[in-house]
């Protein structure tokens, strides 16, 4: 009964679209019988999540299958939640020995070390070159809350680790876990934090490649040698040409901005920032227009925020 | 201003038929001032009230508890609400008018089939009351609160409130009213379901004959309003920890649609800092907060946020601001801080009010 309310609540999360491509990613239900039996345009939600938790539950589904299938949409969906990003570091090991990077070595370490601290249930699935964890924490009681689950993803051998919102009982406990399983010394919690897990881990693991750099990452610098060129010229068409009265006043202008912005931050997509908060400690610059304030060399205290409010369209219900 | 001129002109160049330009070019009856809808802004605004606080007098001479704390920390909506025709203070009359009000919102209730306020299923009960401690001069009329308490479902126990509103005014000074009919009330401030708002400011336009508009701060009003509030940490409050524990100096500034990928940028200042700002931009003798001084201060602040980033705040608009008096946003919301500071913020708003009607 659990599992099945577990598994009733993670497909309400579903959008319409997205079921048969999740479900058949899964794989735990052969979708052609699916189709026998609901009409996934025509068909409610409701309908169609009661369905699906009905077969699943003649075909006597395990914790297992449902923990795969709430990792497989926590990574189709992933801007979700709230992640925080944790830097790793241990002490300089002599032999240099490399960490494993197998999958199951990982996990089985990290479920030992956990072991220690709770009752849990440990799932994992990669993604590209991460490893996605599904921590469910049992707490006292029968009933589940979403504060519970925990999801981790560790990029191997990377020293950074992502996490979505851990409660603050739990918190000590799984990050000392995290870090004996990495055998690392020291876990410290970087100040980036933010919904899109994609920018995170691109600002975390290319720090030093980003900006002009990340056209080398990105193999845009080299042309494609069996490429061929235009050689044909071919006449202007486009409608500005045509409108020969148009002209701009501050043409130059513009293009020495543009091209300033593209050798600082190169010309591929930028990582989304959502709040940028700057800490300043210096002398006061307005003595301009505030002369009395030209003796004083003491600094000012001041804080700046720059904040893009914007809603990433997701929803999460329990 | 353009037409008055050359009316003048007129009359003053050809004399001999002045009679007749004169009916036929007979003075606009609008006002000059619809040429410039803005009010012109003032040179200098005092910054404390001129009166201290009064004691009523009852008729049986005890002291009444003053109730001012009860605005500090709750977010209110402010309006201006212009004199108010034929209201008495008299318990009799607010007796009569919480029962108008309360017949009002069951009409209301039976028009539409459901409550005013969704929540409640039983109807809303309203109440009006005096509130001591606010009005300050003589002039002043003695602050009204007005409670709507949603109906339980046994009628002796009281709902929950779902309304309140705090009709008052701080050192009115406005022009003179015909005090025999008029009530002048100016600022209204308001915390409640949006429905029940609505009715209730209806009802006090017919009821009372009054306008009654929502106040919206302009960029320039809250920029008065942080310079002039930024050095109210009292001398004797200086201390290093009283300093930590008052609100610092914040500046909201919304940026314009065209940049894509920043909505807003936030500058706060410490507490200390501010003041220290403050007090080199005032001249402390006197009472007055002068245009000069207000200008310098944001001046100097946005030169210090440009020499460090390189973007104007001038060119944003101001929608919100942090004092250690006030949270005051733009849209009309605010939020009084301290207790001291409450006849402060209220004589602004008054003074606000009254300048924004033209006079005649």
């Amino acid at each position: 009964m659990d599992v099945v309310l577990s598994l009733r609540r993670i497909l309400n999360r579903f959008k319409k679209t997205d079921f048969v491509e999740i479900l058949k990613t899964w794989n735990f239900i052969n979708i052609d019988d699916l189709y026998a039996s609901i009409d996934f345009q025509r068909n409610t939600k409701t309908t169609i999540v009661s369905r699906i938790t009905e077969i699943c539950r003649e075909k006597n589904i395990r914790p297992y299958h449902v923990a795969q299938l709430d990792l497989i949409y926590q990574q189709k969906n992933p801007n979700c939640k709230n992640w925080t990003v944790f830097k790793l570091s241990q002490t300089s090991d002599k032999n240099g020995k490399q960490e494993t990077a197998e999958y199951s070595v990982l996990e089985d370490s990290l479920r030992q070390q956990l072991a220690v601290f709770f009752r849990h249930d440990l799932d994992s699935r990669p993604q590209g070159e991460s490893l996605w964890f599904r921590l469910h924490i049992h707490g006292i009681g029968v009933q589940v809350s979403t504060s519970d689950v925990i999801y981790m993803v560790y990029h191997p051998h990377s020293s950074y680790i992502i996490t979505s919102a851990i409660k603050v009982t739990y918190k000590d406990y799984v990050l000392q876990a995290v870090l004996t399983s990495l055998k690392c010394t020291q876990l410290k919690e970087l100040q980036l934090r933010g919904k899109n897990l994609k920018s995170l881990a691109d600002m975390t693991l290319y720090q030093q490649c980003q900006g002009s750099f990340s056209q080398y990452r990105l193999n845009q610098a080299d042309c494609n040698p069996l490429g061929r060129k235009k050689t044909i010229k071919r006449k202007d068409s486009s409608p500005d040409a045509l409108r020969s009265r148009l002209t701009y006043e501050n043409l130059q202008d513009k293009k020495a901005r543009i091209c300033k912005t593209e050798e600082t931050f190169g010309t591929s997509q930028q990582p989304t920032l959502e709040r940028l908060t700057f800490q300043l400690k210096t002398r006061f610059r307005g003595q301009h227009h505030i002369p009395a304030m030209v003796g004083h060399h003491s600094p000012i205290h001041c804080t700046v925020k720059f904040e893009e409010i914007g809603r990433a369209s997701c929803r999460e219900r329990v | 201003m353009a037409m008055d001129r050359s009316h003048m002109a007129l009359s003053q160049v050809t004399p001999q038929v002045t009679s007749n330009l004169q009916q036929q070019t007979r003075s606009t009856p609008w006002l000059a001032r619809r040429h410039t809808p803005y009010t012109k802004t003032p040179k200098s605004r005092r910054l404390t009230c001129k009166a201290t606080r009064r004691i009523p007098r009852t008729a049986r001479s005890r002291t009444v508890t003053s109730r001012v704390n009860e605005l500090v920390g709750k977010t209110w909506r402010v309006y201006s609400v212009s004199p108010l025709h034929s209201f008495t203070s008299t318990r009799s009359h607010l007796r009569n008018y919480s029962r108008h009000l309360s017949a009002y919102l069951e009409a209301e209730r039976h028009k539409g089939g459901i409550a005013v306020d969704v929540q409640s299923e039983f109807g809303e009960k309203a109440s009006f009351n005096l509130m001591h401690g606010i009005a300050l001069t003589e002039e002043d009329a003695e602050a009204i609160e007005i409670t709507v308490r949603s109906r339980s479902q046994n009628g002796s126990k009281d709902g929950k409130i779902v309304f309140t509103g705090i009709l008052c005014s701080v050192e009115y000074d406005g022009v003179n009213i015909d005090k025999e009919n008029f009530v002048a009330l100016p600022v209204f401030l308001v915390k409640g379901t949006a429905a029940v708002t609505r009715h209730v400011i209806a009802w006090l336009k017919i009821q009372f004959d009054c306008r009654i508009n929502m106040m919206r701060f302009p960029p320039m009003e809250l920029a008065w309003m942080v310079s002039m509030w930024s050095g109210l940490i009292s001398d004797d409050e200086n201390s290093d920890v009283a300093v930590v524990r008052f609100p610092s100096l914040e500046l909201m500034y919304s940026v314009p649609e065209e940049v894509k990928g920043l909505k807003s940028i936030t500058m706060t200042v410490k507490a200390g800092d501010a003041k220290l700002l403050w007090d080199s931009v005032h001249d402390q003798d006197s009472d007055d907060f002068t245009e000069e001084e207000m200008e310098s201060f944001i001046l100097g602040l946005e030169a210090h946020f440009f020499a460090h980033f390189k973007i104007n705040l001038a060119a944003m608009t101001l929608c919100r601001i942090t004092s250690s008096a006030a949270f005051i946003g733009a849209e009309g919301r605010v939020k009084i801080l301290s207790e001291k500071h409450v006849h402060q913020v209220l004589r602004h708003f008054t003074k606000l009010v009254t300048e924004s009607r033209p006079l005649k």
